[in-house]
């Protein structure tokens, strides 16, 4: 059964961020982002009948955000990333397995998990998420090299990926 | 969540290492696509590293969005701080004092351990026991140093005031501090900063924003000394003639505000902005700069020569500076091109904290939130007096955040402008004479419709310095879901907009 405009609305709303994460990925632009979101959203709510249900949101949304994304980047002159179509469906995948993630948990989980890093963590996370600095500009701050501080943030990605998961699941136990 | 690979911190490969820097280096909007996409390919666990930075990336802008964090304990970074010590000695010796390197190596390994124990700060505590100050140290600090047990000593002897600090930590007598502010500082004080940026106020009226890590030694009332970091100085009319001392010149004010950055304890670059300066290398003829010139002075391959050069004017370098001792601007007021009094959203409620509790804002519209007149929504705008001219680091806009049907996402303002004016007469949008543009096609953030909306859209804002701004509406996120594709029946509204900045001197 389609789903209703305001279940479809609940839905844009919950799983904006999410779409925003995808979106990014592919353009690696914000303003393009919003764009492409807004357009999204409308197309979500001109074709709904398409959409068969809540499990079904999230990838119908994700192969309407890949082809608006494409589409508006020919229409700026722009060239798309060269992932190529097998990437992006192997991506996908990827992304399938999150979508009973809630980002809000993720937030909120992420917030305390900052907060446990290493002082020099804290620093990196901080210039490069609250400043915007690029890895390379940080390793000219600090005196590194650039490659150290792209493994550096991966590594704090990983740690806070663990950190996350661990007080999710904790979350979920309490629960 | 992932179940293998990447969650597995035992699993650090060369691999592992190849793809974080293909990874992030993406991320960051550099050109590895092609080369990423090879490895995503062959690799499920690359694949999940991609999805779960991806949403870990817009989940720290939700974390960093919340202020709490922004102003909670202070970020420090264990720099090798006597390192640095060491390598600005090195650098002054190797290119300043070139000529007698050899001659210092020469002598042997006395000098050798002489000045490594300089560097080290082995002989620092004892040269530097007695310059930290005064009459604000926190107990921990006022133990170290001597200075505190004679406080009208210290007051006599301040030149200089630590006015405000962001994330600082210093390094005195080996341990790293942190140091509240209002402490004075005495003169010839060396400070150490080894994170974070710090406002130094002189006593004569001079302000410095010293950005980390740095050495710097406030000399007297109207002149300090910088050898290693980067400084911006705001100098009001009654401090002409601060002077700030680098290793490669000495830079007079000539009433301004200009930027200085000194690399490897020998390298000087001053950027002005405002107003001129007089650069005094020595052996050389003065030079004077003004607004948008740069100038770098180094020594020369001898390293007895100073060689002064024009380069491409650069602020930008020092903008991160410009954001310490910003606080929110308070007493502010608005006028609106329309407004719907009819149910009170009227313009005045988004300065005046209606709505807000902490940082979250209500869904109830009614005398919380500002829209316009019905039908109107591009060049609406909404005009603000800060009451004296501000230097703005920052603005916060809560979007439009009434629930019912959905209207916050459909009213809540999309694109806009922002004008500043120093006399905030005629229309913002088209008194070209009156108004700059400071910012075009911000696409500010939708609100999420909750009754505890804490997530505002923030703009950074660097160069602006005003009295008066405006917020030009160019579109909604939406049509009014009740009247589909009707632009007739759309308006633009917002909840609540806070600036940050700090006063300019007149």
């Amino acid at each position: 059964m389609p789903l209703d405009e305001a279940t479809l609305t609940r839905l844009l709303m919950r799983e904006h961020d999410k779409l925003v994460a995808y979106a990014w990925s592919l353009v690696r632009d914000d303003h393009l982002v919003d764009d492409i979101l807004q357009e999204v959203a409308l197309v979500a709510l001109r074709k709904r009948d398409e959409i068969q249900d809540d499990q079904h949101f999230l990838a119908w949304m994700r192969v309407t955000c890949r082809l608006t994304a494409l589409d508006m980047l020919k229409r700026r002159g722009r060239q798309p990333a060269s992932m190529g179509d097998e990437v992006l469906g192997l991506l996908d995948d990827a992304w399938a397995e999150r979508d009973a993630t809630s980002l809000t948990g993720i937030v909120e989980a992420l917030r305390k998990c900052v907060e446990g890093l290493t002082p020099y963590s804290r620093q990196l996370v901080e210039l490069r998420y609250h400043k915007g600095w690029k890895s390379a500009k940080i390793a000219s701050s600090l005196k590194r090299e650039t490659h150290a501080i792209y493994v550096a943030l991966n590594r704090i990605h990983r740690s806070l990926a663990e950190c996350v998961q661990k007080r999710m699941n904790e979350e979920a136990a309490d629960a | 969540m992932p179940d293998a690979g990447y969650l597995d911190s035992s699993h650090e490969s060369p691999e592992w290492n190849r793809w974080s820097g293909l990874l992030m280096s993406y991320f960051e909007g550099e050109e590895t696509a092609v080369a990423l996409a090879d490895e995503l390919k062959k690799s499920l666990e690359l694949r999940r590293m991609f999805v779960e930075v991806s949403l870990q990336r817009v989940a720290m802008r939700r974390v960093f969005g919340n202020t709490e964090f922004q102003t909670g304990e202070p970020i420090s970074v264990n720099l090798p701080a006597n390192r640095n010590l060491f390598n600005r000695m090195w650098g002054r010796l190797t290119a300043a004092n070139r000529p007698v390197v050899w001659s210092v190596l020469a002598c042997g390994a006395l000098f050798a351990i002489y000045f490594a124990a300089i560097s080290w700060g082995i002989l620092s505590k004892k040269l530097d026991h007695s310059h930290l100050a005064a009459t604000n140290l926190n107990s921990d600090v006022r133990s170290q140093t001597p200075a505190h047990r004679d406080a009208s000593e210290s007051e006599i002897g301040s030149v200089a005031t630590l006015t405000a600090a962001e994330g600082c930590r210093w390094l005195v007598d080996g341990e790293t501090v942190s140091l509240q502010t209002g402490i004075r500082l005495l003169a010839n004080n060396p400070l150490h900063l080894l994170s974070g940026t710090a406002e130094i106020t002189f006593a004569d009226g001079a302000k410095i924003a010293l950005g980390a890590p740095a050495y710097f030694v406030a000399e007297e009332p109207n002149r300090g000394k910088l050898d290693q970091g980067k400084l911006i100085a705001r100098v009001p009319k009654r401090a002409i003639g601060f002077t700030i001392a680098t290793p490669t010149t000495e830079i007079v004010d000539l009433g301004t505000e200009f930027g200085v950055e000194v690399v490897d304890g020998e390298t000087t670059q001053v950027s002005v902005r405002k107003g001129s300066v007089r650069l005094e290398p020595p052996s050389l003829d003065a030079i004077v700069l003004t607004a948008g010139q740069s100038q770098q002075l180094s020594f020369d391959e001898s390293g007895s020569q100073v060689v002064s050069k024009t380069v491409v004017f650069d602020f930008d370098r020092f903008e991160q500076l410009a954001v310490v001792g910003t606080k929110l601007i308070k007493g502010v007021t608005v006028l609106a091109s329309s407004e719907f009094p009819e149910l009170s959203r009227i313009a005045n409620n988004v300065v005046n904290g209606s709505g807000l509790v902490g940082n979250a804002h209500t869904n109830q519209p009614n005398g919380t939130m500002w829209h316009s007149k019905l039908g109107s929504v591009e060049g609406e705008y909404l005009l603000f007096d800060l009451s004296r001219v501000h230097q703005l680091t920052q603005i916060q806009i809560w979007n439009y955040n009434e629930r019912i049907y959905n209207l916050h996402l459909t009213r809540g303002a999309r694109r806009v402008d922002i004008y500043a004016s120093n006399t905030g007469k005629g229309s913002p949008d088209s008194s070209s004479d009156q108004w700059r543009l400071v910012v075009k096609d911000e696409i500010v953030s939708v609100a999420d419709g909750t009754n505890d909306y804490a997530t505002p859209h923030e703009i950074a804002l660097k160069n602006v310095e005003t009295r008066f701004l405006a917020i030009v509406f160019r579109d909604v996120h939406g049509f009014d879901p009740r009247y589909p594709g009707d632009p007739q029946k759309r308006r633009v509204g917002l909840s609540e907009v806070r600036f940050f900045g700090k006063r300019v001197p007149q």
